[in-house]
């Protein structure tokens, strides 16, 4: 009985927890995300692995644009030109190898790591 | 210099001067357009709203177009993560804050819903409509907006 006890109360707590009551989606891990944009990279464009991959990636790009733009914080990188999903599924690949630690993170936080190191802002842009 | 070299070659035969004048003008507005600092600094172009609409429509449907289902739902994610990301890092405000229910699989529905209830806002990006959307739908309560 006191067990039952001790478990329904445990379970009550866990349920009206702050941190289950601020429930947010559940960050895609780099591992994840990086096997997805290896068939952009290396294997079939047309795979539904490579449509994750692209639109993960774009919905990320233009969420970051909309919130910079929107907050008017300064911009921490600045694509080069449009349609470089690809390229910029390649450049994401490349820093996941060489930091074997982002694995486990979020994709989203590698991603913008590797987006703030391929094309970082040349001063005229940032000013604009 | 530019326009030295946009001269036409002078073996080329125009029948007169005036269509020399109008081909020379003709390259010298593209040659503008190609240089311009606009193209030059041209960013990633935002998703369309009615693009994100015409995948999301059907989502859900058993037998919906895989592209369209999987880029639908993937684009949607990607923006919720950069939205959890960005308003953690910089300390902004959220825009909607998601019940404890399980309601991802509710979002191309509520996405698309609100489109078709704002038909005004067609011509802005997607990832406006997405976050008014969600904003609508899951407010955050006014004790936690900054959060």
């Amino acid at each position: 009985m006191k067990k039952l006890t001790l478990l329904l109360v445990v379970l009550s707590l866990l349920v009206a927890s702050p941190v289950m009551a601020q429930k947010q989606v559940e960050p895609v891990t780099t591992q994840y995300l990086y096997n997805s944009c290896m068939d952009v990279a290396y294997k079939d464009d047309t795979l539904t692995t490579s449509t994750y991959c692209r639109a993960f990636i774009q919905g990320a790009v233009n969420a970051d644009k909309h919130l910079t733009s929107y907050y008017n914080f300064p911009k921490r990188y600045c694509l080069p030109a449009a349609n470089v999903e690809k390229e910029i599924a390649g450049i994401f690949i490349k820093v996941a190898e060489e930091n074997p630690i982002f694995f486990k993170k979020p994709a989203i936080s590698t991603l913008y790591y590797a987006l703030q190191n391929a094309f970082p802002c040349t001063e005229s842009q940032l000013s604009k | 210099m530019l326009f030295k070299m946009l001269s036409p070659a002078p073996n080329l035969n125009f029948p007169s001067e005036a269509p020399m004048k109008k081909f020379t003008l003709l390259l010298v507005v593209l040659s503008l357009f190609v240089a311009s600092p606009v193209m030059a600094q041209k960013q990633v172009e935002l998703e369309t709203t009615k693009y994100l609409y015409d995948t999301c429509k059907n989502a859900g449907v058993k037998g919906a177009n895989a592209y369209n289902a999987i880029f639908c739902r993937t684009f949607i994610n990607g923006a919720m993560n950069a939205h959890v990301h960005l308003s953690s890092t910089y300390q902004l405000p959220r825009q909607y804050c998601l019940p404890m229910a399980d309601v991802e699989s509710k979002i191309a529905g509520i996405f698309t819903k609100y489109v078709e209830e704002h038909p005004q806002y067609l011509n802005k990006p997607a990832i406006f409509n997405l976050y008014y959307a969600l904003h609508g739908a899951f407010p955050c309560p006014e004790t936690e907006p900054s959060k």
